[in-house]
């Protein structure tokens, strides 16, 4: 069955191409073009399912759905393509969250053919990061994402409040190419170490897993590799492209971006940081544990002051991706298996708020809650939804967010972060108090947002307003919220899958030892 | 080795033949008939370039013609194939820019084919007499080329600027080609690498050969536009007709680079590998030229509106990561310029080539007049914008794999100055990034005024459109299906250090 991974690779690939040639005159050609898109990127939706129920989580070997491809042989390259359980978490939200950016993503009359050949673009290079295990193509994918999205943004994004969109896509362009350029300095001086110790010069992500670097390469070399992708977790203080590119995105590219690609960043420094250089992670990770608590606190308490709701959720996602890297922080087994949970719950809630929020901005052209007031009675159906969407963001029990965001906390309390270089350890309890303070603020703002824009007198400006009613704007709402109470009810569906990916990482293989150790 | 074997150099041969040709029919025909000119340049190019790639599946390790000064190997006739595309796409695009001058159709060919001739023998160039020769015959062409809008001031102004700094650097060139003559006593350039030069250079008693080498690299430094002798470039750029600035980012560039390489393979070759402690202090010299080069061109770049002084800058920058890869002075620093090279032909020459047509139209090479170009002309601005973003290295392109490999050469050092250069590289990357993009904003994102003159070309000539054409899917092919273009890289790579 080891060509699904190539279908959900290649059939956005063949909408790209297929949509070049396509005509756009008239609407009915315009609506050709949807199709397509949304056709092709259903058959990534179905063949990720098959991958997910296929997918055997006690298996001896480490990745499944494997495809192998030479490439360039001389300096050992080739496409290598398959999942583990952390990997295959990302693909099957990626493809949610793209099947329904893709019908949200209707509203778009200028330009059709150029959108949709972006943004399937856009969803070879997200699918092509999660499915790689060879470095350079985790490389070649990661930065093919970029520019599509600086094209989508900038084309049909709208301005983030005192930003041009001009501005918002620059600056998330230049962040996200200098940490992927540092981030490669890294990654080829892993290969060429890999080289110099094991003998054999590859990118294949399975060769370098049997090398072990010396730990003063990894204590060197583990900071270069781990920023460059922590700019786009993002990490406090590389977080400042991150808001303004979510509120300038059209609601497609935002649903993806927050959902998805965002998510780029830690999946990097799990698998390939955590993967090769497993004591540098043990060296220098206790920082991280002190910098997200600043991710945490700093973006939900931003995300108090704003009024813009696209900037609401755009602060509160880098909060929440503070989570994910306290997760990754704790380097155990609840915390890591926790950050991918987080990470897969986190993608489908933004994707969904993002969606909404895109659709009443189509309507009313405002975004600013103070604009808005008593939407829910003229909205019924997506003031609903966006209030399921605010209950699971401030992780109320039912939906994955609660689920995964309790591991991480379960997983930071037992932990403890060493400050590298002070000789201080920050107990596991500083940050969990983080954490647990940044779910209040959390409720606060999503609730004091609901309060202010959807409950109250309605503003007579918006009476006029219609709600969402024919089945198929209403699809990927409901897909995406079902999505996230199932996931939520039955965690083990997907923890299951992801625990056995984490075990088979290198820093879960050495962690009893230090564990031990500790005690 | 010893025997003249004149057929070897058929390439060469034709080329001087049809250029004879041109010349005769140029001086008998009236000045607004020049197509029999025309034809003979083409003809003579195209199969000059055919019989290269024939030469090339026949092609067993070295050959030697003209008593052992004219060579033959992949190397060369990887650049003969280079320099010969790059004619035929310089040449569509003379032929849709004549169109606008109603003088000179004749010369401009001639010189064109000249400056070809020059190019195919500075492949093969094996000694430093003929490599004078050659480069002059190349520069010389450029001189007239250049200056020849003659109602333009400002291209005359790029004439002079290019004749008196190129005058100097063939000087210096001079000087340190005696110097190297005084200090081994042989002009050739296997002599060099193999009499013990590079023992010589190592200690005091080299002086006289090191200080020939330096002079000769300042030489070249000039024809490549690297830091401290790029100065010349933007004006010229920005002043020739945009057809022959993408013969100079291209060909020229390229035919300063084989002889660079060539160089640096005879003095400097042998002594990497004999690890001599010389190497590290000429490898640091050239890592600091690198990463000046870089930064000059990419930090220039971004202030110019412009696209070709624009693009003059860039080309600095992108001999800086050529340079990158002299620095690494290895089968792998080799490889990864002639990849980059192969990348950059397709790249530049189709940036230029929608650079011409818009200049058709728009009169103007300001980088806001190609605002609303994305909606006037899709697939102009679908090859531009593959291009910039092809120059500024992003995956799928041509141009990413280009770099991929200077970085991955230069990291192979592992010492602190290849990180650093590495870093400065890089930094270089992000800041190319930002004003190529600025240039796609005004393309896809800027909206054409009202009656501007901005609307959609029609009428582009079947050359020029298999020109837009090869150039797209060249860029694509060469980021992507990699190893064809990897292994003849490897081969050529492998043949200049084989000598």
């Amino acid at each position: 069955m080891s060509w699904l991974s190539i279908v959900v690779l290649v059939a956005p690939l063949i909408a790209c191409g297929r949509i070049l040639f396509m005509k756009e005159e008239s609407d009915a050609d315009r609506d050709r073009i949807r199709q397509t898109a949304i056709g092709w990127s259903t058959v990534s939706l179905v063949a990720s399912l098959a991958m997910f129920l296929l997918f055997d989580a006690g298996a001896t070997e480490r990745y499944q759905f494997l495809v192998e491809i030479e490439w360039v042989e001389s300096i050992g390259l080739g496409l290598i393509l398959g999942v583990d359980g952390i990997s295959l978490a990302m693909v099957v939200l990626t493809s949610i969250v793209i099947w329904t950016g893709c019908q949200v993503s209707r509203s778009i009359t200028d330009r059709v053919k150029e959108h949709y050949i972006l943004l399937m673009a856009l969803c070879v290079g997200v699918f092509g990061v999660f499915l790689s295990i060879d470095l350079f193509f985790f490389y070649f994918f990661y930065e093919m994402a970029v520019i599509p999205m600086y094209l989508l943004i900038g084309i049909w994004g709208s301005r983030a409040a005192k930003y041009s969109k001009e501005y918002a896509t620059m600056k998330l362009t230049l962040f996200l190419t200098t940490g992927a350029v540092v981030a490669l300095i890294g990654l080829l001086a892993v290969y060429f170490e890999a080289g110099r110790v094991g003998g054999v010069y590859s990118f294949d992500m399975r060769e370098i897993a049997k090398v072990t670097f010396s730990d003063s390469f990894q204590i060197t070399w583990f900071p270069v590799i781990f920023l460059g992708f922590a700019a786009i977790v993002p990490l406090w203080p590389l977080h400042s492209w991150s808001p303004i590119g979510h509120a300038a995105a059209p609601s497609s590219v935002s649903m993806l971006h927050a959902g998805v690609l965002m998510k780029l960043g830690a999946y990097a420094i799990l698998r390939i940081a955590f993967d090769s250089l497993p004591a540098g992670a043990e060296h220098w990770m206790g920082w991280v544990g002190l910098l997200c608590c600043m991710n945490i606190l700093y973006g939900g308490l931003v995300a108090m002051a704003q009024r813009d709701m696209k900037f609401i959720i755009g602060f509160s996602s880098s909060s929440h991706m503070g989570y994910v890297l306290l997760g990754l922080a704790t380097m155990n087994m609840l915390g890591l298996s926790g950050a991918v949970f987080l990470m897969f719950a986190h993608g489908i809630m933004t994707a969904l708020a993002f969606g909404l929020i895109g659709w009443f901005y189509e309507q009313t052209h405002t975004r600013v809650v103070d604009d808005l007031g008593g939407m829910l009675k003229v909205l019924p159906f997506a003031g609903t939804c966006f209030i399921i969407m605010a209950m699971a963001s401030a992780g109320l029990p039912g939906f994955a967010n609660f689920a995964s965001e309790l591991l991480v906390i379960l997983g930071a309390w037992k932990s403890e972060f060493v400050l590298a270089g002070t000789g201080m350890t920050l107990p596991g309890w500083v940050p969990t108090m983080a954490a647990i303070w940044g779910i209040v603020i959390s409720a606060t703002y999503l609730l004091r947002a609901i309060r202010d824009a959807w409950l109250g007198p309605l503003n007579p400006r918006w009476s006029e307003l219609k709600d969402v009613t024919s089945r198929k704007h209403k699809t990927p709402f409901v897909a995406l919220i079902l999505v996230l109470a199932v996931t939520g009810c039955f965690p083990s569906l997907l923890v299951n899958k992801i625990k056995d990916g984490v075990g088979k990482l290198r820093v879960m293989q050495s962690a009893p030892v230090q564990e031990e150790a500790r005690r | 080795m010893n025997e003249w074997n004149i057929g070897l150099a058929m390439p060469e041969w034709i080329l001087a033949i049809s250029a004879l040709v041109a010349l005769f029919l140029d001086a008998r025909t009236p000045y607004h008939r020049k197509e029999g000119v025309g034809n003979a340049v083409w003809i003579g190019v195209i199969v000059a370039t055919l019989w290269s790639i024939m030469q090339g599946f026949g092609l067993d390790g070295k050959e030697y013609a003209f008593r052992g000064r004219y060579g033959l190997d992949a190397f060369s006739v990887l650049f003969k194939v280079i320099f010969g595309i790059t004619a035929m796409f310089v040449m569509a695009m003379s032929d849709t820019w004549l169109k606008r001058v109603d003088r000179g159709h004749g010369e401009f060919r001639l010189l064109t084919i000249f400056a070809t001739m020059g190019m195919f023998f500075v492949a093969s160039v094996e000694d430093f007499a003929t490599l004078f020769v050659a480069l002059e015959l190349i520069t010389v062409s450029f001189y007239c080329l250049t200056a020849f809008k003659r109602n333009d001031v400002r291209s005359i102004e790029a004439g002079i600027k290019y004749i008196v700094l190129g005058a100097l650097a063939s000087a210096f060139l001079l000087l340190g080609i005696a110097f190297i003559y005084g200090a081994t006593g042989s002009l050739l350039l296997r002599d060099l690498a193999s009499s013990g030069a590079a023992d010589q250079i190592g200690h005091a008693g080299g002086a006289l050969l090191q200080f020939g080498v330096l002079l000769t690299l300042v030489g070249l430094g000039f024809k490549i536009a690297a830091v401290p002798f790029q100065v010349w470039t933007p004006d010229v750029y920005e002043g020739a007709a945009s057809p022959v600035t993408a013969f100079l980012s291209m060909g020229s560039k390229a035919a300063g680079f084989v002889l660079l390489l060539k160089v640096v393979r005879a003095c400097l070759g042998p002594m990497a590998d004999s690890g001599l402690a010389a190497a590290s202090s000429w490898g640091a010299l050239i890592a600091l030229l690198a990463g000046l080069t870089i930064l000059y061109g990419n930090l220039g770049a971004m202030w110019q509106g412009n696209l070709k002084r624009l693009l003059g800058y860039s080309s600095i920058g992108h001999a800086g990561y050529l340079l990158m890869g002299v620095m690494a002075f290895n089968h792998a620093g080799f490889t990864a310029i002639l990849y980059y090279l192969m990348a950059y032909l397709f790249t530049v020459l189709g940036v230029f080539a929608v650079v011409v047509l818009v200049n058709g139209l728009t009169k103007s090479h300001r980088v806001d007049d190609y605002a609303g170009l994305g909606r006037t002309n899709p697939f102009l601005a679908l090859v531009l914008t593959c291009g910039l973003l092809s120059l500024a290295g992003v995956p799928p392109l041509a141009g990413f794999f280009g770099k991929f490999l200077i970085f991955r050469a230069v990291i192979a050092k592992g010492t602190v100055v290849a990180y650093s250069l590495a870093a400065v590289g890089s930094l270089g990357v992000v800041v190319s990034m930002y004003y190529y993009l600025c240039v796609v904003k005004r393309i896809y994102m800027h909206e054409a005024p009202e009656n501007g003159p901005m609307k959609t070309i029609s009428g582009i000539s079947r050359p020029m459109m298999a020109v837009l054409w090869i150039c797209l899917i060249g860029i694509f092919v060469l980021g992507f299906f990699v190893q064809p273009f990897m292994s003849l890289a490897e081969q050529a790579a492998s043949a200049l250090l084989a000598g």
